[in-house]
């Protein structure tokens, strides 16, 4: 690099900083990042300041270009600049003014809705020269006029991580856990891609994200845990927000890898198999600037779940006495002890699956300053789910699909003014997402084409298109779903007749689900930027969506009638946030937001009179206000930054809510069933303090304590009481509070992000006899506070980039390691979706857990035959330290293995297995003909019964990954 | 630094190969389980096939050789029938049912015995048993039964009507719309000549042999047997051999089978054995029934008693008869030249050309032989003592000498 420098001020004061000697003369530039409280944007902003290099005079009517985006302004009176509708990502500014050497920025990266901060010197040039080119860095360390607690992924990195899925990256950020974001439930967090606000609506607390996106798709991620900006509806806990990569105006990019641990040995081998690839580039037969960018993941699964005991068994080291004399007993009898672990497997069976996403982007100039972006994202998700009754059935298992479809049109105008700009953002987006879950078809894998371990058709499932026929005809039809058949089965196990009614090896599981959701919506957001650093964002959305529900949990059953529900809930909303440069360097971000949503469905209030008249739903509005400050601590010049945030916050519960519970509702023939459509908004008051500091030029630090009274959770509530058993209410209140810390640090070569957060969530729950509603606060009801089904007390993470992963291109190698661990729930997890059993008690907390990541990689310079081409070689392993993380409980005993009294329980459910079963019996097996004299006697089927139950209660699923190692190659063309 | 060896095109394709062939799912899936076949438990010359403690019977083997047929009361995962027809494979294994079309698990209440495989490997023989008269005539509660002589013990109910069937494996329509043979089996008729006082007539009751040791020991009389080109089967209905074509329809009596029973068709189609039971002794009853000194039944009963058992072969034609000395159950050898037979409680042979029958060595407490296609084994039914039920064996045709 020669001449006039930039350099990244991170921390720095917005005003001009003083200039290092270091730095050349004639340009200096001082880059800030600056934003409203949070962004849900794809583009984003840049203000700035141009001075006389010599003489610290504005330099008016210089003109600012964004490079390859057709934006540029000219500096007012001041010298003043703002640049709106920045398309996120790394970007070149150049500054131009006659008389002065040009001055190009490069490397300047820009985030989805936030503000970037530079101030540039040029030098007098009496004569036209050359002009200066300068490097900036990336994300500054510390932002203090940001006031909300974010953690920011630039795509870069997202490449580099050792991750499978996006989630994977979300739960680096302090604060994130399990798909719990500080402290709240599965769903208490909204996706945002492209500024497009999206949520299952449906069933977010049971499924979490609506769509999957590629990492490598990704120009950015920023996950949000507090200080929400008011743009930001339906999210109690966190905000995730996408930034898609676009295709590059001039050339084509493209990178393809393939991961795979086919290579692996047996112990490390889970069968996966992941491509992806991705390019972008200018497409100009369909119109000047216009761009096209395609992305494709595809990841083929043997064990789409694995654990990290595989197929795992009681042991006696996993259960109390006398269980664990039992098992022992069992393991040292000669005759009995074939039947422990008979089948054990270092994978799971019956997970096989797969995923595919699709990404594709087009952008194209529009007329004047009007840009077109147009997208769609599709997934395909499907596996089999291992259950363990089903272990030893050949044929039939359960499993899922989930496909998805999101298509959207944006048309961006933006206009410059001198020391102003305004950006108008309209989109419109169509949404379908379709999920199923059933009896997988066998004849699904006959046959199947398979590439890379990727299976190319959908998953057929058993009675499928009887499933999705009209539901009247289905009613007509008086049939169970064809193809289903009561589960059953005295043979095909290492039990023989032994497993009957532990095991199943005929028939097939009895549930057929689906759900589909849908919607089509608009929103429009208009921002106004002036150069003095106020901006002013309003916006409107709306969207129309169409939630049906199917579900027969006797599917095999000719009498049995689906719940079925189909309905058009409506959400509507509004915002207004104004940031104010009020103070030299003080940022105050005001805003409000005004949020409504309608169930759309009409019901009887009481359920037990099938006269009463039905009700129509009404709207239910909130109004949420929102206050953000952020600024430098005086006197620290800069390195010392605190923010505080204060908010309401709200969601509309999931829809599925508005639908009954699951309890005692499965053969009812009303099948317009509502559970309770009166729900309203779940709500909570959040308030934050944060300080960050600059330790040293390298390395900074944070804090942030936090505190959310929750009010209005769903939560399930038996309420014998009244007139409709087993719905779902908004009576439960609660609070969340702990503190985060934070750590930064970049030097050559060397990256560090590290996060640890101690949190507390604590409620109070209506109950089976005892319902919150009812609950008096005159004392006469004692108030049970416990904690929360989500109340993980610690988490922490970091994430370390070395090398070439830093993002330093001097190194042949990078690698990333990156671990997360945390202390356990409460036992009662499923308290979370809101199923409370009766009972209050949680006494016991799920163990600690840990996982070591990790993503090498090795340059291979030029790949021959193509001389734009440069491949690498990719070792990633998860898990490598081979950490047996226990993620479940047994909530009888508290450990993943069961009560001797449940086994036995087990056992001695009724077979209809008459004895003795002779040797030519299709029951006889003669693993449980100990003594072999061709005959099953009762005691000898006792005992087999017994061994049977141990290994159906297997703790498989108790165990989180496994070690992982993969190992491919990635090839990338610029 | 990149390693000189992928600069070079044979170790990049070489890689590139790799990659792919192994991505391309080299390795398999998880194997489900497999439960594996049952232990094979024909060791030695003998070797026992079912291990049921209900009644085996009546073994015979398929065409092929590899399968034995028989019958057993239904229980456990079987219908619960009286009689359910059942193969397994000679060598030990899973029996099932032969024909589970018509004996479905959800039970249908038929009594299906004596199955016999025809030589096509195609069809299948077999009778079903009417259940027996629940009623003896003159007896039954407040009727004062009296008789002369006076100590005449009551008889059981006996048979009264046997089906023979032939059915083609597989078929789905009603064994009813089967080509059938109704057999009446004699024992019971209204004899409406003698009506004493005011009733109708008097019941006549005869106790043939044939009766009897279907009654007490199980014998399967009417065992149906196909001729070696499978157009015709010998039945007995107690009293005589039938001859009945199943395509015609039509069954003839088999001139010189008198008092012959369980007929067995040899496999050059020279002859039919079959045991003939000897009737003697017989005892004459008559009974009248009284209810409020009302008379209100009578009855005319005639007992047999069972002599000696007798070994017979006849022409098809009845054109000759020859008989082979004592023994019941015949069963031939594949060449036509033996007969395997019960006889004093366990399992002979004997030439047809008039060599000395000589009993089979490790056939103790055996009956009902049968001898497989290729001559080598012997299936039969044995009695477990102490269970009082029959198992099926197999074993050596030449015997199993010191078989346990």
């Amino acid at each position: 690099m020669s001449g006039p420098a930039c350099r990244v001020s991170a921390g720095a004061r917005r005003t001009r900083v003083a200039r290092p000697a270091v730095l050349l003369p004639a340009v200096a530039a001082a880059v800030l990042a600056a934003a409203l409280p949070a962004a849900a944007q794809t583009t984003g902003s840049v203000r700035g300041r141009v001075v006389d290099e010599e003489t610290g005079g504005p330099l008016s009517s210089a003109t600012v270009e964004v490079l390859d985006a057709g934006i540029r302004t000219l500096t007012d009176d001041e010298g003043r600049f703002v640049l709106a509708a920045v398309p996120a990502g790394p970007r070149t500014l150049r500054f131009e003014l006659i008389g002065y050497r040009s001055h190009e920025m490069e490397g300047l990266h820009v985030r989805g809705g936030r503000t970037v901060e530079v101030e540039v010197s040029l030098r007098s040039a009496p004569v036209p020269v050359e002009g200066v080119v300068a490097e900036v860095d990336r994300v500054p360390l510390i932002e203090p006029e940001i006031s909300a607690t974010h953690e920011v992924v630039v795509g870069d990195e997202l490449e580099e991580l050792p991750v499978d899925a996006i989630e994977g990256a979300v739960e680096l950020t302090p604060g994130v856990s399990g798909g719990h974001f500080r402290g709240g439930r599965v769903g208490q967090e909204v996706y945002v891609i492209d500024g497009l606000e999206l949520k299952n609506r449906l069933e977010a607390s049971t499924q979490g994200a609506v769509m999957e996106v590629s990492p490598t798709s990704l120009e950015e991620l920023e996950v949000t845990t507090g200080g929400f900006g008011a743009e930001y509806g339906s999210a109690l806990s966190g905000v995730v927000s996408y930034v898609t990569r676009r295709g590059n105006r001039h050339r084509w990019r493209a990178r393809a890898s393939l991961l795979t641990d086919q290579w692996a040995p047996d112990a490390l081998f889970t069968g996966f198999s992941g491509l992806s690839a991705s390019a972008g580039g200018p497409v100009p037969f369909l119109g000047e600037d216009a761009t096209l960018f395609a992305d494709v993941l595809a990841q083929g699964m043997v064990d789409s779940d694995p654990r990290a005991r595989g197929l795992a068994c009681l042991r006696p080291g996993d259960v109390r006495e006398p269980l664990a004399g039992e098992i022992r007993r069992v393991r040292e009898d000669r005759a009995l002890s074939s039947l422990h672990c008979p089948y054990t497997p270092e994978r799971l069976p019956h997970q096989r699956g797969e995923k595919l996403i699709g990404f594709l982007r087009f952008d194209r100039s529009l007329f004047g300053s009007a840009d077109l972006t147009a997208t769609l994202l599709t997934n395909r998700v499907q596996r089999e789910l291992y259950t363990p009754e089903f272990k030893y059935h050949r044929e039939h298992q359960l499993g899922q699909r989930s496909k998805g479809a999101l298509a959207t049109v944006t048309v961006d105008w933006n206009r410059h003014l001198r020391g102003s700009a305004w950006h108008v953002t309209l989109r419109a987006a169509a949404m379908r997402l379709d999920r199923y879950l059933g009896v997988v078809d066998p004849s699904t894998f006959d046959g199947r084409a398979r590439v890379a371990g990727f299976g190319l058709g959908d998953f057929r499932f058993v009675g499928e298109d009887f499933v999705r026929s009209p539901i009247d005809e289905q009613l007509d039809a008086g049939t169970g779903v064809p193809g289903y058949a009561a589960p059953g089965g005295a043979t095909g196990s290492p039990f023989g007749p032994a497993a009957e009614g532990i095991f199943f090896t005929e028939g097939t599981p009895t549930l057929a689900n689906r759900t589909r959701s849908e919607f089509v919506g608009s929103d429009l957001v208009a921002e106004y930027y002036s150069a003095d650093g106020h901006v002013v964002r309003g916006g409107v959305s709306g969207k129309l969506h169409r939630a049906e529900s199917y579900e027969r949990v006797l599917a095999h059953l000719p009498g049995s009638a689906p719940n079925y529900a189909l309905f058009y809930p409506g959400v509507a909303s509004g915002f207004l946030e104004v940031r104010l440069a009020a103070l030299e360097d003080v940022t105050v971000n005001l805003g409000g937001r005004v949020e409504a949503f309608r169930p759309g469905l009409t019901f009887r209030r009481d359920r037990s009179d099938f006269l009463a008249p039905e009700v129509d739903t009404d709207w239910e509005l909130t109004v949420m206000p929102r206050i953000g400050v952020s600024a430098p601590v005086p006197g620290t010049e800069g390195r010392t930054a605190f923010r505080f945030n204060y908010g309401l916050v709200s969601q509309p519960p999931d829809f599925r809510f508005f639908l009954d519970t699951t309890l005692g509702d499965s053969l009812r023939t009303d099948i317009r069933r509502q559970g309770n459509p009166e729900l309203t908004f779940e709500e909570a008051t959040a308030y934050e303090l944060g300080v960050s500091h600059v330790l040293t030029p390298g390395l900074a630090a944070g804090v942030t304590f936090f505190r959310k009274d929750l009010t209005n959770l769903v939560t399930g509530s038996l309420s014998f009481s009244e007139t409709a058993p087993g719905q779902f209410t908004t009576g439960d209140f609660g609070t969340v509070q702990g503190a985060e810390l934070t750590l930064r640090g970049r030097w050559p070569g060397l990256r560090i992000r590290a996060g640890y957060a101690l949190q507390k969530a604590e409620g109070v729950a209506s109950t089976a006899f005892d319902p919150v509603d009812t609950l008096a606060t005159d004392g006469s009801s004692e108030r049970v506070e416990f904690p929360l089904a989500f109340d993980r007390r610690h988490s922490a993470d970091i994430a370390v980039f070395v090398g070439r992963a830093a993002g330093d291109p001097g190194w042949g190698w990078g690698a990333a390691v990156t671990s997360t661990v945390q202390s356990g729930f409460p036992l009662d997890r499923e308290l979370a979706a809101g199923e409370i059993d009766g009972r209050l008690s949680v006494d016991a907390y799920l163990p600690w857990t840990w996982t070591v990541d990790v993503r090498l990689s090795r340059e291979l310079g030029t790949l021959p035959g193509c001389g734009g081409c440069r491949w690498r070689a990719v070792v990633d392993g998860r898990n490598i330290l081979g950490r047996e993380n226990v993620i479940a409980l047994r909530r009888e005993t508290g450990e993943v293995g069961p009560s001797i009294a449940r086994v036995r329980a087990l056992a001695a459910r009724e077979s209809g297995v008459a004895t003795p079963i002779p040797f030519e019996s299709p029951e006889y097996s003669a693993r449980i003909d100990f003594d072999s004299d061709g005959r099953i006697t009762a005691g000898e089927l006792r005992d087999a019964r017994f061994a049977a139950a141990l290994d159906r209660l297997d703790p498989s699923l108790f165990y989180g990954e496994p070690r992982q190692v993969r190992i491919g190659l990635e090839v990338t063309f610029r | 630094m990149t390693a000189r060896w992928v600069r070079s095109w044979p170790g990049v394709a070489l890689v590139l190969l790799a990659v792919a062939g192994t991505a391309a799912g080299c390795r398999d899936e998880v194997d489900p389980f497999v439960p594996g076949d049952p232990p094979d438990r024909a060791r030695g010359a003998r070797w026992r096939l079912t291990y049921s403690v209900e009644d085996d019977r009546a073994p015979v083997w398929g065409p092929d050789g590899e399968t034995v047929y028989y019958h057993r009361p239904g229980s456990g995962a079987l219908p619960p029938d009286r009689g359910v027809l059942m193969s397994v494979p000679y060598r030990g294994g899973t029996a099932s049912r032969a024909l589970p079309e018509v004996q479905r698990a959800s039970g249908t209440r038929r009594w299906l015995v004596t199955p016999a495989p025809a030589p096509d490997g195609e069809r299948i023989a077999f009778a079903a048993v009417s259940l027996p008269y629940d009623l003896v005539p003159c007896e039954a509660a407040d009727v004062v039964t009296i008789c002369d002589p006076t100590d005449w013990i009551p008889a059981v109910p006996m048979a009264r009507k046997v089906d023979i069937h032939v059915r083609r494996f597989g078929a789905n329509r009603p064994v009813e719309d089967d080509p059938g043979l109704a057999l009446p089996v004699p024992g019971r008729s209204f004899d409406r000549s003698d009506a004493p006082g005011l009733l109708q007539g008097t019941w006549v009751v005869e106790d043939h042999p044939f009766q009897k040791v279907w009654r007490e020991e199980g014998t399967l009389f009417f065992r149906p047997s196909w001729s070696p080109d499978g157009e015709r089967l010998a039945v007995s209905d107690g009293l005589v051999i039938r001859i009945w074509e199943p395509a015609a329809g039509e069954a003839r009596v088999l001139p010189g089978s008198e008092e012959g029973i369980s007929p067995a068709w040899s496999p050059d189609g020279e002859w039919i054995a079959f045991s003939r039971l000897q009737r003697i002794a017989p005892v004459s009853t008559r009974c009248i029934g009284l209810w409020n000194g009302i008379l209100v039944c009578s009855k005319r009963q005639t007992d047999w008693s069972v002599g000696s058992r007798t070994l017979v072969l006849v022409r098809p034609d009845g054109s000759e008869v020859r008989e082979l000395g004592p023994g019941e159950e015949p069963a031939w050898g594949p060449a036509g030249e033996t007969v395997y037979y019960r006889r004093e409680g366990r399992v002979w042979r004997v030439g047809v050309d008039g060599a000395e029958p000589e009993p089979i060595p490790g056939s103790e407490g055996g009956r009902e032989p049968a001898v497989s296609p290729d001559g080598r084994w012997l299936a039969f039914s044995r009695l477990a003592p102490e269970e009082g039920q029959h198992d099926v064996w197999v074993m050596a045709a030449g015997g199993a000498e010191g078989a346990p």
